[in-house]
């Protein structure tokens, strides 16, 4: 461990030393004080430190990713190429010792920088919140809805299946579709259509969700149920009528009349109390009759949830910037590993690369499944994901692709974060385990195997 | 391999080849090589005749192509036996940005010395390359000479038992050279056993017990040094200063005795040791230096039985 503690200890002082470490500083000092002061945001004070969180936050990742590739890549090949690495490997040092001493030494320099930037990103954050002179009310929604920390819960789900197999097959008898269109289609498109018809109310019309209650949700100091509906276009007619929200145990504890509602995303106070002794949460959307209504249209991924305030701000944004380090140290691990194979600007190219397909086949795979119902308010289709030979060929690329891919892609910590959403404590662990340990230690293996094969003494050429 | 044996080679070949792996030259062709415990072994030969790539093979840096080779009698790419390897090699490749006790603190630590043990050795080190008084000095800023002391005091860090050093005076100014080849034969008397790679003949000439001279990356030659030098049908006499009477003497019974007239010269200093008493007069005058300062003797632990 000494040994390795000597490279990184090393690969500290080349980095604090160089002019890079000193410029990256004054970069992220730039977008830490200078962005929160010149964002103006959406004109309300929330969405402005919300944009404050996303963008200097976001561009702490970028910036520190970006650093990381090419540090990363250069750190080994660099050693290999000044042939400084001569002096080391004729040392008692196992070859995977030098990879770890370089990874570490890369992740002491990111804390370090990453520690700075968030830090001085909150302390602007509630500065600017401070000082912004906005009404009370304003900062308490602020604190509610994205200082806040709170547990996002989806509706329980029916299964649609059924319903979609039978208006499949009233499509097919009907002619809808042509004999070359394969069942799978059809019984994809009728998949969508019963996803649509479920996500609107007719005038005279109500629709209910339930929500089971967590052990964790109780004795929450403040839980909020959130719609996100509109009004049918092709009628001139906002939406009037009104919410009800109950528990299994008192259906009715609290009712909300809405009026002349076109679109947008509100959100509903629950009464903490009611949750105590029930088991789950029932909320009831009852439409007006059609001369004082429209049809409410709800959003088809988010149409209704509940919020549960778990925890801190502080805390959340601590969670938020440790994944966000842990990404940042899988990136330097794939440099790293890059760099113990091929020479510098090689490495950095191969490595944007590897990102570049890797976030491609993400994007794919996430948008292909949305496509064939893989996310359609979370209901069972599994045969609509059987389709044709095209798509099974496109899938098999991308899906398989993304297998390698998706457990680390999958932490978007800074979207929570200003949504007021919790990151929570093992999702936290999970990073830590899959950015910090799991891929890491393969990438490390490969590096380590690389270098112990690699001639370091070659002729350069 | 006996125990007295350091290094064993035996048929050793290195092709180097392209990147669709084939080849293109033949660096090393054959090898064979012995070095024995306690004794300074020359590996001579012209730029490209491979006697870096053959260090570099027992070092475990290069990969050989054919052939066997041990390394205190272990294979070279075994970490133990690094342990006891000093190595310097051809340029001293050392971090710009360490100060020359920040170096020497870095490779300790690579060899899990002791902090103790380590600033011990650091600070005898530093005083016994003349560096003392730009230990804190970044080795950026270092001229060749001063950062091939640092190279050199790096490969000492553990009180090695094999020395492997490739040209280890380039660079240096002649009181560096004669203080690298003191320390060199400092070293031996202690049982230690050096491999010296250079191209400079007197360096060679001046230090070690076995040469093997290599051109195109074979052996040409093999020896003690005193043997393959060794002019087998002439003899030196060397004496006090003569009156020309007693000259004239001594040379007509030579003639008588043997036949021929002997060659009459008078022995010369060689012009590094008159450099060094020079540049001894002038240190005894000055009271600043920036560069490296001529030292005296071995750093203490080198010299610990």
């Amino acid at each position: 461990m000494k040994k390795v503690l000597a490279i990184a200890g090393l690969s500290v002082k080349s980095a604090v030393r160089s002019s890079l470490f000193l410029t990256l500083m004054v970069i992220l000092l730039i977008v830490t004080i200078g962005l929160p002061l010149s964002v103006k945001g959406d004109g309300t004070l929330n969405g402005r430190i919300a944009l404050i969180l996303y963008y200097s936050l976001g561009l702490t990742k970028i910036i520190l990713g970006i650093a990381t590739v090419w540090v990363s890549c250069w750190a080994i090949a660099w050693e290999v190429e000044g042939k400084y690495i001569q002096t080391i490997a004729v040392k008692p040092v196992r070859r995977a010792y030098i990879w770890i001493g370089k990874w570490l030494g890369i992740l002491f320099v990111n804390a370090v920088l990453i520690a700075v930037s968030a830090g001085i990103t909150y302390v602007m954050t509630v500065g600017v919140l401070s000082m912004s002179g906005a009404d009370q009310k304003d900062i308490e929604i602020v604190k509610d809805e994205v200082l806040a920390c709170r547990i996002r819960a989806e509706p329980n789900r029916e299964d649609i299946s059924k319903e979609a197999h039978d208006l499949a097959d009233r499509l097919k008898e009907r002619g809808e579709f042509s004999e070359e269109v394969p069942d799978d289609e059809i019984y994809l498109n009728a998949y969508r259509r019963v996803v649509a018809s479920k996500a609107t109310v007719s005038p005279g019309q109500s629709k209910e969700w339930h929500f089971d209650i967590r052990k964790e949700f109780k004795g929450s100091s403040k839980v909020t149920v959130r719609y996100n509906l509109s009004a049918r276009a092709r009628q001139r007619n906002p939406v009037s009528g009104k919410w009800v929200i109950g528990t299994d145990v008192n259906p009715e504890a609290y009712v909300s009349k809405i009026n002349n509602y076109l679109f947008g995303r509100h959100i509903l106070n629950v009464p903490v109390d009611i949750l105590d002794d029930a088991e789950q949460l029932i909320v009831t959307f009852v439409n007006s009759d059609r001369d004082k209504s429209n049809v409410a249209i709800f959003d088809v991924k988010n149409e209704v949830e509940m919020l549960v305030v778990s925890g801190g701000f502080a805390g959340n944004y601590f969670r938020t910037v440790l994944i966000l380090f842990c990404q940042l140290a899988m990136l330097a691990a794939l440099g790293v590993t890059a760099g113990s194979l091929l020479t510098f600007p090689v490495a950095s190219f191969a490595v944007i690369s590897l990102l570049m397909i890797s976030l491609l086949s993400h994007y794919f795979s996430v948008t292909y499944g949305e496509d064939a119902g893989h996310q359609h308010q979370g209901h069972d289709c599994e045969s609509a994901q059987k389709t044709s030979a095209h798509r099974l060929t496109m899938e098999q690329v991308v899906v398989r692709a993304n297998v390698v891919v998706a457990p680390a892609m999958r932490f978007q910590p800074i979207d929570a974060l200003t949504d007021g959403l919790v990151v929570s404590r093992e999702e936290t662990f999970e990073a830590i385990l899959v950015l910090l340990l799991l891929y890491p230690g393969i990438f490390g293996l490969f590096g380590a195997w690389f270098l112990s094969r690699r001639e370091l003494a070659l002729p350069v050429s | 391999m006996s125990e007295q044996t350091v290094v064993e080679v035996k048929g050793l070949v290195k092709v180097f080849k392209d990147f669709w792996q084939r080849p293109k030259v033949k660096a090393v062709d054959n090898l064979d090589l012995s070095v024995q415990r306690g004794e300074i072994f020359g590996l001579l030969g012209p730029n490209g005749s491979g006697k870096s790539t053959t260090i570099k093979i027992l070092l475990g840096l290069l990969n050989a192509t054919e052939g066997d080779v041990k390394i205190l009698g272990h294979n070279p790419h075994d970490v133990k036996v690094k342990e006891k390897i000093g190595y310097l090699p051809e340029e001293s490749y050392l971090y710009g940005y360490l100060t020359p006790r920040e170096t020497l603190n870095f490779y300790g630590r690579l060899f899990g010395l002791e902090s103790g043990v380590r600033k011990e050795r650091i600070s005898q080190l530093i005083e016994m390359v003349g560096l003392s008084h730009a230990a804190d000095r970044a080795v950026g800023e270092f001229s060749k000479g001063m950062a091939r002391r640092v190279g050199l005091a790096q490969a000492l860090i553990n009180d090695p038992e094999l020395i492997i050093l490739d040209e280890p005076t380039s660079g240096l100014d002649p009181i560096g050279c004669r203080q690298v080849k003191d320390l060199m034969l400092a070293l031996v008397r202690r049982g230690k056993s050096i491999i010296l790679s250079s191209h400079l003949l007197a360096d060679v000439e001046d230090v070690c017990d076995h040469v093997t001279i290599l051109y195109n990356g074979k052996k040409q030659a093999y020896g003690r040094i005193n043997e393959l030098l060794e002019d087998s049908d002439r003899i030196r006499l060397t004496m006090p200063e003569l009156s020309p009477e007693k000259m004239k003497t001594l040379l007509s019974e030579i003639k008588k005795k043997t036949g021929s007239t002997p060659e009459v010269d008078r022995p010369s200093m060689n012009l590094e040791r008159f450099f060094l008493e020079v540049v001894d007069k002038a240190n005894e005058s000055a009271v600043h230096q920036t560069g490296a300062v001529k030292t005296e003797g071995v750093a203490e632990y080198l010299n610990r039985q």
